[in-house]
């Protein structure tokens, strides 16, 4: 099974002594570049702004009501949206018929409440939890020994260590040897960094993963479903597809969703004008009565992927039907360590019973409106706890919580921002 | 969860990947995809300590042909001038390209006026 045993230098770096998602200088960084080079295509945002008007103005001319919901399934895409105000940058258009809708695309945020509870239980008994910076404050349902997080029973006393990476764990790990949970969160593009460093053998024995995984276009297919579920309300019409997730899976992997539900579907990066350029093609594609999958990302996404990525995943994985918090089982739609290599379990391991549809059970609090956030039913300013009882500060639900959940995205970045700003570079206002 | 970092690789040692994303500290990170595609030197995306893309610059121009095209069938539409709409945007992308060339010519920082 193993293809090549290697070993890790010595002079590898360890986990860093603290990791805050938020403030992290990397992310800051990227920001702040991904501004810049905005900035110096502020021309191309113009024309891009006018071609989303030109075709919204000719869709209105077929109905004058209809609002083309358009989901960008990305938390990533959430962030573009809201960082750079491109809602109000098309409202100041006078782009009246689209509405950018975020969807589930925040792993933190679906994540059940029983795995976290689980691995709090583990640490009390002793065992090294390692985990990324934003499921540190992730609440929990059911307190655990009075914690409600991580980040509490670590301030009980509990050995919780936060890294950026499976990497910083397996070297973490080989040195201390005592027992140790990987609390393995993430969608397709951390899936294959699990699989390679189980498959080069770089995994020591008491180092255990919990696959959390969560696969993106059954939660797509879910999401299209439930939005299309009320009759009341408008479909989702187009989907903005996450980019760096389909570097791995690939632009083939929304041929479902658009052909399914007809619509299209546009592989996007991350810059502002990423994201403008799907929307364009989307309406350009209704207009014109299409529905393909196209690549605007084509500087990382091909078509078919990465195809040793997706083999190596394949290798070690296999495709179970799992559990979303607050929404439930979604067939088809998570990755667990396939029997060959349950050595590596930590539920298998630590003796943890898998969850089932039977013992799942709502896990969000009173209150919590996540789940319908996290399918595009609802805005976190419709939920009742937002920016009341559920701050960044004092987190309730878990949207709140990641650098990618919906509503700590526009808690913090909400309310306009740049638009403003940007809007006057663009000649709007 | 695609927050994802643009950087260099500077080194692979051990089936492990050195980056550096424009800061001139070399990280270590798994190679998520097909190891023979990714050498030193090359641009890539690093998410969670993962490799899961190498960029492909070159496409760059694709996207600024698609701009083109999108910019000059809206001077069409409106009655304004193709050409200098198609100019508006080669001239913005000429500055990104002209980035594109100093990166891969070895000007790490020159990455983060680039994203």
């Amino acid at each position: 099974m193993t293809s090549q045993c290697l070993s890790l230098p010595e002079s590898f770096p360890g986990p860093p002594p603290s990791v805050d998602c938020w403030n992290c200088t990397m992310m800051k960084k990227e920001m702040t570049a991904l501004e810049v080079a905005f900035r110096r295509k502020t021309k191309i945002t113009a024309t891009l702004v006018n071609y989303i008007k030109k075709y919204a103005e000719k869709l209105a001319q077929r109905d004058p009501h209809y609002v083309y919901k358009i989901m960008d399934f990305c938390g990533t895409h959430e962030w573009t949206v809201v960082h750079f105000g491109l809602r109000n940058l098309l409202e100041m258009a006078g782009v009246k018929n689209v509405e950018l809708v975020a969807g589930p695309g925040c792993p933190v945020c679906v994540t059940p409440s029983y795995y976290l509870e689980e691995a709090m239980k583990l640490a009390f008994e002793g065992v090294v939890i390692y985990t990324y910076g934003d499921v540190f404050r992730l609440p929990a349902i059911r307190k655990v020994n009075g914690a409600k997080s991580l980040a509490e029973a670590k301030a009980l006393g509990a050995d919780i260590r936060l890294i950026h990476t499976f990497l910083h764990a397996v070297i973490d790990a080989k040195k201390h040897n005592k027992p140790s949970l990987f609390f393995g969160i993430g969608f397709e593009t951390v899936a294959p960094g699990y699989s390679e460093t189980i498959l080069r053998g770089l995994v020591p024995p008491n180092l255990k993963l919990m696959s959390l995984v969560k696969l993106t276009p059954p939660a797509m297919f879910y999401a299209l479903d439930m939005v299309r579920e009320k009759p009341t309300d408008y479909p989702i019409s187009g989907v903005i597809a996450p980019g760096h997730v389909s570097t791995i899976i690939g632009g083939k992997a929304w041929v479902p969703v658009a052909e399914h539900f007809g619509i299209p579907v546009v592989v996007a990066g991350f810059e502002p004008n990423d994201v403008l350029t799907a929307v364009a093609e989307i309406l350009r594609q209704i207009k014109n009565g299409e529905y393909k999958v196209a690549i605007e990302y084509t500087r990382a996404v091909r078509w078919e992927g990465d195809l040793k990525a997706q083999s190596s995943i394949n290798t070690v994985f296999e495709t179970v039907d799992s559990a979303w918090r607050g929404i439930g089982y979604i067939p088809k739609s998570g990755l667990a360590l396939r029997d060959s290599f349950k050595q590596f379990d930590a539920l298998e391991y630590f003796g943890i019973s898998e969850l089932t549809p039977e013992k799942w059970q709502y896990d969000l609090p009173p209150g919590c409106r996540c789940a319908e956030v996290t399918l595009g039913k609802a805005k976190p300013t419709n939920c009742p706890l937002f920016m009341k009882a559920c701050t960044p500060d004092r987190p309730v639900g878990p949207c709140m919580v990641s650098v990618e959940g919906t509503c700590a995205i526009w808690a913090r970045f909400g309310g306009g921002g740049l638009a403003t700003e940007i809007a006057k570079e663009v000649g709007l206002a | 969860m695609c927050w994802a970092i643009p950087a260099v690789v500077k080194k692979i040692e051990g089936g492990v990947a050195y980056i550096d994303p424009g800061d001139g500290i070399e990280r270590p990170a798994v190679i998520g995809v097909d190891e023979k595609e990714v050498q030193v030197g090359d641009l890539v995306m690093v998410h969670a300590g993962v490799i899961i893309t190498k960029v492909d610059l070159s496409t760059l121009k694709e996207s600024m042909e698609m701009w083109k095209q999108m910019a000059i069938e809206l001077a069409v539409a409106t009655g304004e001038d193709p050409d200098a709409a198609a100019k508006v945007v080669e001239d913005e992308m000429r500055r990104v390209l002209k980035l594109v060339e100093e990166v891969k010519a070895g000007r790490s920082d020159a990455l983060k006026d680039l994203a």
